[in-house]
């Protein structure tokens, strides 16, 4: 990593409710998880910006919108060509994708409505954040099942090399029946994917640099990400395992993902023998099988437990495909 | 110091043919793949061209469930191994990321889940086949089928995916954090992007002709272009053969629409410049551009001018083509198939036509490339891409040379 890089804004929007209050409260185990239905876009967003937009345009606009806020961003952006921003998905605009292919299967497929097919592209959220907030530097969105974890990693080098200074990071998935369906026959734990709806949440990554300046508030730093690709069988025959990097790294704890099957779980039990079960914070039942949505929540998760007695913690995602994350935070210090 | 980066692996797979060869004839000759559209049915569409590759080309040895995507790319991914004298041992597999660019993954399998799903049908594979369309399984895929074991990422900006991947590539190596990475991008003809490219008005019945005053829109196609990036000095020590070297990216946003570009080309000449100035050349310095040229009416005057703003005075001067007209419109796979085009330009010394071009266009002030390839020695190529959502990258590639080793 060539520059070092801090977290100064955190931002969501999900099962949990909007804003970090909420977020906390859910954790604390003094909120009740609200439904799709529950939430009035319009109070978080001029939804004039976003329309015809999919839901999860919607979402991960209102999480970038308040990480921006908390970071002291929004409508506050002095240069915009500095300024990235890097949106993860697994389904993308899953309620548009159906409602288009319903015209393609149902109707004439020469009638498609324009509208639904733009914003039904993967790049379509992140789309409506460059454009509603104005951001002309580095976009991406990095479609995948540890997706976030590699939209931070993508969000580090290029703030790390100063193609950027500042990178709007997150994840966004929602959940219909559809999926849960799909994916009840390939998970071990069938609740996990029907019990959230998902939802969005997005960090605001910097290079120290640029936050000093700006005298924000940092809430943590980023000291290192790990990404391989391998699922149980290669890990053994390869002798490599997620987080090898971070095994010496003395952390207070580990946040993991949801065992989404029995090869993910078992390629998280390789790392778990280097660094001790004791240490774990498993995400899976806060945040359900909602893909980035969840993994978002568990990094967003990690960065305020520092707060507590934690100095560094390890964000740990492995993944259905095979891919195996690991991104160590710590608290900031100067 | 920033480390050099260079292609020392090659596998395309266009509907001008799979590999080298087939492709730089093609170019040479201004061969289209450009025909009427056979794997979907197009009768109630305005217009039934497209670009397909022949299944021909295509290697086989898939099961049976396996999506178009994932056998476009493995193949094109295998003979770019192959071409750089990279063969994995499965006892020891290789550490190299593999950086993908796609716009839709699986769309063919997408298409095929939410039609069973629709009609009630075939429920027990739905889960099977939403797997393969995902846009995030190919790239896992192939690093299982070729034994990579760096990370498998996918970027996303539409149809500046495959150029962004490698610049994504580029700029891991040029930093040291890897030595060789499997770089690239892809995408399949579909009746997904067929009819919302129509709704859109942008597709064409007529010939593609980009910057041509009567231009009509663009005409989509399928393929698969991958590159093998290796530091240099990585290179040098395995003897291996070397295509070109890159020596600037750039990338920038519109913020502007979700489909529709700048029309005042700030972010596109905004990328075309960091190119430049990641490269550390003069605009003079290039000798041809590749460019992005749909043949739409907004895409074409918007990358005049972004040539215009970037390249100054240069800008009119500089023999620009774009070469979907004989690909057709690749996508995801078109920024990664036209840097490779920008390789074969320099190898072959063949500026490759604009092809279908035959009236001027006020609003396209460049020097276009017609009647046919040019017979020209070049040195450096620029390529731009530009996506929907205004995503506009460019890269700048350039014959390797040992100077200063």
């Amino acid at each position: 990593m060539k520059k070092r890089i801090v977290i100064t804004g955190l931002g969501m929007i999900g099962d949990f409710g909007a804003g970090k209050e909420d977020f906390l409260d859910f954790i604390a185990g003094r909120k009740q998880k609200q439904t799709i239905s529950d939430f009035d876009l319009d109070s978080y967003i001029d939804t004039s910006l976003l329309r015809r937009a999919d839901q999860i345009s919607c979402f991960a606009s209102i999480a970038a919108k308040f990480a921006l806020e908390d970071a002291n961003l929004f409508n506050n952006i002095k240069n915009t060509y500095k300024f990235g921003a890097i949106t993860a998905t697994v389904h993308g605009a899953l309620q548009h994708t159906i409602e288009y292919h319903k015209a393609l299967v149902l109707d004439n497929p020469a009638t498609v409505s324009p509208s639904l097919f733009s914003n039904s592209v993967l790049n379509a959220a992140v789309s409506c954040i460059s454009n509603i907030f104005k951001i002309h530097g580095y976009t991406a969105a990095i479609p995948g099942y540890g997706g976030t974890h590699q939209a931070v990693k993508l969000a580090v080098e290029l703030i790390g090399e100063g193609d950027i200074d500042i990178c709007l990071v997150g994840g966004v998935d929602v959940n219909n029946e559809f999926l849960v369906e799909a994916y009840s026959s390939c998970i071990e734990d069938n609740t996990a994917i029907s019990k959230n709806f998902g939802g969005s949440g997005f960090m605001v990554l910097e290079s120290l640099e640029s936050a000093s300046k700006r005298e924000a508030e940092i809430h943590a730093e980023v000291l290192g990400i790990e990404i391989i690709m391998a699922d149980y069988k290669k890990a053994l025959k390869y002798k490599i395992f997620p987080g090898r990097d971070f095994v010496k790294a003395s952390v207070d704890c580990v946040f993991t993902s949801v065992f989404f099957d029995k090869d993910s779980r078992m390629r998280e039990d390789l790392f778990l023998e280097h660094i001790g079960k004791d240490k774990i914070f498993p995400c899976g039942d806060l945040f359900g099988c909602t893909f980035t949505a969840a993994e978002s929540f568990q990094i967003i998760l990690s960065v305020m437990r520092l707060r507590d007695s934690h100095n560094r913690v390890l964000s740990n995602y492995a993944s259905l495909t095979g891919v195996n994350a690991s991104l160590l935070i710590g608290k900031y210090n100067k | 110091m920033k480390k050099r980066v260079v292609i020392t692996g090659i596998g395309l797979l266009t509907p001008l043919g799979r590999g080298i060869s087939s492709n730089e004839e093609a170019l040479r000759n201004s061969r289209t793949g450009i025909s009427h559209i056979k794997s979907f049915n197009t009768s109630r569409y305005k217009s039934c061209l497209g670009a397909e590759v022949d299944n021909l080309w295509i290697d086989q040895d898939f099961p049976e469930y396996a999506d178009r995507a994932s056998k476009l790319l493995l193949t094109s991914c295998r003979d770019a191994l192959k071409s750089a004298a990279l063969l994995i041992r499965d006892e020891d597999g290789l550490e190299a990321p593999i950086i993908l660019g796609t716009t839709l993954g699986g769309m063919l399998s997408g298409q095929e889940y939410h039609r069973n799903l629709l009609l009630g049908i075939n429920s027990e594979k739905r889960s099977a086949v939403l797997r393969d369309s995902l846009a995030c399984h190919q790239a896992p895929y192939i690093a299982n089928r070729l034994n990579l074991i760096g990370e498998a990422l996918v970027i996303n900006n539409a149809c500046a995916s495959g150029l962004n991947a490698i610049g994504c590539a580029f700029k891991r190596l040029r930093s040291g954090e890897a030595e060789i990475a499997v770089a690239g991008g892809y995408d399949t003809m579909s009746d997904f992007t067929h009819a919302g490219f129509s709704s859109l008005e942008l597709i064409t019945a007529d010939k593609c002709r980009p910057f041509d005053k009567n231009r009509s829109g663009l005409v989509l196609g399928e393929g698969a272009g991958i590159l093998i990036l290796e530091e240099m000095s990585h290179a040098l020590r395995r003897k291996v053969n070397i295509f070109a070297e890159i020596i600037g990216y750039g990338q920038s946003a519109d913020a502007y629409h979700i489909t529709k570009p700048d029309p005042e080309a700030q972010g596109a000449s905004r990328a075309i410049e960091k190119a430049i100035n990641d490269a550390g050349i003069l605009p003079e310095e290039i000798d041809y551009v590749n460019a992005h040229g749909t043949g739409t009416m907004t895409n074409d005057s918007m990358e005049t001018k972004a040539l215009h703003l970037a390249l100054k005075e240069y800008g009119a001067k500089v023999p620009v083509s774009s070469t979907k007209p004989m690909t057709g419109h690749l996508l995801g796979a078109a920024g990664s198939v036209e840097a490779i085009f920008s390789v074969i330009a320099i190898n072959s010394g063949i500026i490759p036509e604009n092809l279908n071009y035959g009236t001027s266009d006020p609003e396209c002030k460049l020097n276009i490339v017609t009647g046919r390839s040019r017979n020209c020695e070049l040195k450096t190529v620029l390529s731009n891409s530009f996506g929907f959502g205004g995503s506009n990258s460019a890269i700048l590639i350039r014959k390797f040379e040992k100077k200063g080793l």
